[in-house]
């Protein structure tokens, strides 16, 4: 191949993987945390309980390389490659034409937007890109046995029927693109539509009301069956690049016409620049139409991270926030109280309440408490609503990797040893988890290591707050916040997480109440922020005795009760706080502080 | 040439089959097998017991031996084809069957102790139903009946919700009940999408719409009637809780109740009990059809009101069993007798199941409430009907919570729930049940590969046994379900005769509303500030020092 014979490939190869491998590997990884791979018999089942289910069993399998997201990235490089090979060898397209499908389904994986919190179907990411392949397959097939011959409406209307049950709605897709090719080649083409067109229908009819056949499946989508159609349709961002990649493969099977008379003599005055018009097209469209949006990847990254135990990862990604959304402030915190720095520095980040940018999902809209909540109640130890919370989300969507290893964790922490083997036999049939369900075996058989491994060591103290025994039953951020509101002194762990929610919540009375408790029954170090909001708490009281007293306590945090002079001046003389430029300078000054959270940092909210 | 081919073939078989085991040396350890199919009383017409050996070897050899006949399996994962494991079954009715484990150890065989189980001349009945369920408590996703054969492995589905579920709307499916261990008359409820309860008599289907009027709601638990076209329910107001440290995970109670009877064939719905101080649910007809037993808690026995929700005090709901007479040709009842007097002994107890030859009363019983399907302290206790005398089915309960539960035809098997295997999914066991009362030990629904049940993440659900498969098909029933609804009359609508009342207990509490349900996913709430900020500091209040 010469040089500039590669160059096409050069160029998708590194748009492939620079996008999907680099930018969006923490998404590929999420996507196999959000999937599920097992050898069992009855988990396999399944997928043949429905027509073309190879096609999301396929998937299934490889997305489990995504663990790594450049090898995930690279073997769907491969995958996309192949397709380019197939389409010009099925289509007689050049070169750069023929990357036009292949960049649309690089779009549908650069797409993915919050709605991959709720999948419903598994192989998502690779199932359409197998699927391709099986269409186009056909297509070469048919070029390569049947073009021009006799029995060929037969033959393909068997492979049609046999297709479909194997390869579902891609097999009709197949089938389709056959049909446009013998329109632009003049091969019998009414036959040809009459005999596919009859054996689709049957087939699809006889699937969908035989009870001998699949007696479970819905025939609203029968004609659908092997694609993702309650994650990819009804106003989901990644319907568009699955129509615009099926009609790129259309456009494609239509070569035969354009590479003829008179189209011919149009394009070979300005052969280049026709050649390269569907590849720069569908690149342009790429870079578009992509999702970009930042904080969906910095809280991908997070979660990469969260799932590796890499908390300081967290708090770098957490540094580089200016406008986060919920649940990344609450990963932030997390990793906070991972590092014993929750009271220390949760003021020192800043706040907010951006809104997640996606479009609603046809059933349940995957909100802030849908998309984090296994995570986060379980790391600020509510073990049961972190269960509660698995539990349903996997019967709203699927049963997951994600859902299982939270679950799993709960029953080892709660001391159900025998469901968390349960979990683990499941999770260790995929490829890349076994390390991970040896650790926690390990834990398993020898539940008294719990308390000394890092994660039993933040977690398990938070246990001995029982707060609530009901459990609070809305978003998962407040019923954190509520939790740990109600909470008696039990233990540091439990106090700091205490102390934290009074701040969020403004309370002051309660705040002064059990920070003296506190004091005076176990004494100790008093950390950065619960100074600052101590400080503030008891120089707006009005008690001068308590004032004095609490400056006390913290005469070991001078550096605090300067600080906090120098702002209640700052304070007291400005003119209008509501003013922007006002608040722009205490964000600068003070935008570090528990001070600037209680005046400045108002209207959050969280769903 | 063939002479050959036999010399061949008999050649491989001795080849891979193990030689040696049978001049093993006795050994005493025994062996670990799953499931634990060791000492107990298997129906004369089970599937095969498959077990997996989990106890370390190079080599395995079980011989089951019963009647005379025995049957050779080699390997870990004992697997006994069906038509053989019968003809053993057959030999070995009303007798002991052995399993003979051998295994071999470098080079060298050995024999365990034999595992004896007894084969039970009485049948199961054919036929096992149940909902497949994750314990999800808001959301459902693929729910479905399935009807077992108890004969051999093979499953198929009464209804999946899965054929009408659309992106937006969800389906539930529950409370499958027969008539006299049949399949002709049979009925369902589904919730929500195509709601209704699903009511099948011989060759016609209906869709029942219960709600109307002053019942309080749709129709929940059902009880057909064994000869009447009948069908007694409760109506039930289910709240339910979620806990955070408690180990019960979940809980449901009943904020109000009460008892009604169906005549299918008329669309009349009339109460059968009213009690304003009660609260009356899980009927159930005795298997003459003259006696309908249900659960009752009296709320001045328990210093609760009606109307005052009880979701602070839900812990303290205690039920007892109760009988009322039935005149099937009257269809009148008569005055209410207690049959078990749970809260006086600290227990609540539910889910009344009379056996069919009317000597005993099954029943779930646990320290409080009624939803005992996720309570640790549910066991199921029998009352001997003839006595009234009330214990513990000790023999068959586990530390783990035992609910639903069903007798066979012939009143000689029991099948239940229980969480005994892990605590959180419910599995279906068996237990033999002879005429004086005494229980077996019980075991494991059979598996074609026992591993099913630890892949399997669903709890099996209101196990229903009867003699025969259901005719209708999943698509059938979809149409019915997908088609108009007929409503229902309410007739005699003065109360019935309620429960006896007992003691009053004077201590009453009053609790409060708890929401249900996962919250509304898209709907910001704001971020919780109960305190408005000060706008400035008082002065003189700095902390220079």
């Amino acid at each position: 191949m010469k040089l500039k014979d590669s160059v096409p490939y050069l160029l998708f190869s590194a748009v492939c993987l620079g996008l999907l491998g680099i930018f969006k590997g923490a998404v590929l990884f999420h996507m196999e945390e959000y999937s599920m791979f097992s050898t069992d018999a009855l988990w396999l089942k399944a997928f043949f309980e429905q027509p073309g289910g190879i096609i999301p069993l396929a998937g299934a399998f490889l997305v489990q390389f995504c663990y790594y997201p450049l090898l995930g990235a690279l073997l769907m490089l491969l995958l996309l490659l192949a397709l380019q090979r197939l389409v010009r060898a099925a289509t007689g397209c050049g070169t750069w034409t023929a990357f036009a499908p292949s960049l649309m389904l690089v779009l549908y994986a650069a797409r993915m937007d919050y709605g991959a919190y709720l999948p419903h179907a598994y192989g998502i990411l690779f199932g359409p890109v197998l699927g391709a392949l099986v269409a186009v397959g056909f297509l070469w097939l048919y070029g390569r046995c049947f073009e021009g011959k006799k029995p060929a409406p037969l033959w393909l209307a068997l492979l049609l029927a046999a297709g479909y049950v194997a390869f579902g709605v891609f097999a009709l897709l197949g089938a389709l693109l056959i049909v446009v090719r013998a329109f632009c080649k003049g091969d019998k083409p009414w036959v040809l539509l009459l005999a596919l067109a009859a054996a689709g229908f049957a087939v699809v009819f006889f699937c969908s009301y035989s009870n001998l056949v699949y007696p479970r499946i819905n025939r609203r989508f029968a004609y659908l069956s092997g694609l993702p159609v309650r994650d990819a349709f009804r106003a989901s961002r990644l319907f568009l690049p699955l129509v615009l990649a099926a009609l790129s493969l259309l456009l494609t099977a239509l070569a035969p016409v354009i590479s003829t008379k008179p189209a011919a003599s149009v394009i070979s005055t300005k052969r280049s620049a026709w050649r390269n018009l569907p590849f720069a097209l569908s690149l342009v469209l790429l870079f578009s139409l992509t999702y970009w949006d930042r904080n969906f990847h910095v809280q991908a990254r997070m979660e990469k991270a969260i799932a590796l135990d890499d908390w300081d990862r967290v708090l770098h990604l957490a540094g580089k926030d200016k406008a986060p959304t919920r649940i990344q402030v609450m990963y932030r915190n997390l990793a906070l109280y991972r590092k014993g720095q929750l009271t220390e520095r949760m003021f020192t980040f800043p706040d907010a309440s951006m809104p997640l940018r996606m479009r609603r999902q046809g059933d349940v809209t995957a909100s802030v408490s849908y998309i984090c909540a296994p995570t986060v109640a379980f790391h600020s130890g509510l073990l049961r609503t972190c269960e509660r919370w698995c539990m349903e989300l996997s019967v709203t969507a699927m049963k997951t990797l994600y859902y299982y290893k939270y679950q799993a964790k709960v029953a080892l922490f709660t001391g159900d040893y025998d469901l968390a083997r349960k979990y683990f036999r499941t999770i260790g049939k995929s490829l890349f988890q076994r390390r991970w369900v040896a650790h926690y075996s390990a834990l398993a058989d020898r539940p008294e290591l719990l308390a000394q491994d890092p994660e039993g060591m933040r977690i398990l103290p938070l246990l001995a707050a029982e707060g609530y025994r009901l459990d609070y039953n809305g978003t998962v951020e407040n019923g954190i916040i509520q939790h740990y509101l109600s909470v008696p002194y039990v233990n540091e762990s439990v106090y700091e997480w205490h102390m934290a929610a009074l701040m969020l919540s403004k309370m002051e009375n309660n705040f002064l109440y059990d920070f003296l408790e506190r004091h005076e029954k176990v004494g100790g170090p008093v950390t950065t922020g619960i100074a600052q909001a101590a400080a503030l708490f008891a120089g707006t009281n009005g008690d001068r005795d308590l004032h004095s007293y609490v400056g006390q306590i913290l005469s070991s945090k001078q550096s605090v009760l300067r600080e906090f002079s120098q702002f209640g001046n700052r304070l007291n003389a400005a003119p209008d706080l509501e003013a922007p430029e006002t608040q722009a300078w205490f964000r600068e000054y003070f935008g570090r502080t528990y001070w600037y959270y209680y005046y400045f940092t108002t209207g959050l909210t969280t769903n | 040439m063939r002479r050959l081919l036999y010399a061949l073939a008999a050649l491989l078989a001795l080849a891979c089959t193990p030689s040696g085991y049978r001049e093993a040396a006795g050994v005493d350890s025994g062996v670990e097998i799953y499931p634990d199919y060791a000492g107990v009383a298997l129906p004369c017409n089970i599937a095969p017991m498959n077990f997996d050996i989990r106890t370390e070897a190079d080599a395995w050899v079980a011989v089951f031996s019963g009647g005379g006949e025995t049957l050779v399996r080699k390997g870990p994962k004992v697997r006994v084809p069906v038509a053989q494991w019968h003809a053993l079954l057959d030999a070995a009715k009303g007798g002991e069957l052995r399993i003979t484990l051998y295994s071999r150890e470098d080079g060298r065989w050995s024999r365990h102790p034999d595992i004896v189980n007894y084969v039970a001349p009485e049948p199961i009945d054919d036929y096992v139903t149940y909902r497949l369920i994750e314990p999800g408590y808001s959301g459902y996703g693929q729910l479905v009946l399935r009807q077992r054969r108890l004969s051999d492995f093979h499953e198929h589905d009464l209804y999946n919700n899965s054929l009408s579920t659309r992106q937006v709307d969800q389906q539930c499916i529950n409370c499958h009940s027969f008539q006299n261990y049949g399949t002709e008359n049979f009925q369902f409820h589904a919730r929500q999408l195509n709601g209704g309860t699903f009511i099948a008599t011989g060759d016609r289907a209906q869709k029942v719409a219960f709600k109307s009027g002053d019942l309080m709601s749709n129709a929940v638990y059902p009880s057909w009637h064994p000869t009447e076209p009948l069908i007694a329910y409760s109506v039930n107001k289910i709240m339910q809780v979620f806990l955070t440290a408690h180990m019960n995970r979940l809980d449901a109670y009943d904020d109000d109740a009460d008892l009604v009877l169906y005549d299918v064939e008329s669309g009349e719905v009339s109460y059968i009990v009213h009690n304003p101080l009660a609260i009356e649910t899980f009927p159930y007809w005795s298997a003459d059809g003259r006696t309908l037993y249900y659960a009752s808690a009296y709320l001045p026995e328990l210093g609760l009101e009606r109307g005052v929700n009880v979701a602070g005090t839900y812990d303290r709901m205690r039920y007892n069993l109760w009988s009322i007479p039935f005149d099937p040709e009257t269809r009148t009842f008569g005055t209410p007798e207690m049959v078990f007097h749970a809260a006086a002994e600290g227990l609540s107890a539910v889910m009344p199941r009379p056996s069919p030859d009317g000597k005993y009363l099954l029943s779930s019983a646990a320290t409080y409430g009624s939803f005992h399907i996720w309570h640790e302290t549910a066991d199921l206790y029998l009352t001997d009907l003839r006595t009234g005398e009330t214990r513990p089915l000790d023999e068959a309960n586990s530390p783990r919570a035992e609910s639903f539960k069903a007798w066979s035809s012939n009143s000689r098997w029991v099948v239940f729930t229980t969480r005994r295997d892990d605590r959180a999914y419910t599995r279906l066991y068996i237990c033999y049940f002879d005429e004086d009362g005494n229980v077996g030990k019980p075991f494991l629904l059979p598996q074609r590969d026992p591993s099913q049940n630890l892949s399997l993440f669903k709890s099996y659900n209101v196990p229903e046994l009867t003699r025969e498969a259901v005719r209708w098909t999943p698509k059938e029933i979809e149409r019915a379900l997908k088609g108009p609804s007929v409503g229902t009359t309410e007739v005699d609508r003065s109360p019935g005769r309620g429960g006896v009342p007992v003691t009053p207990d004077p201590d009453a509490v009053s609790g409060s509303s708890v929401p249900v349900g996962l919250p509304a996913s898209a709907a910001a709430t704001a971020f919780p500030e109960t305190t408005a900020p000060a706008n400035d500091i008082p002065k003189g209040q700095s902390f220079d020092q």
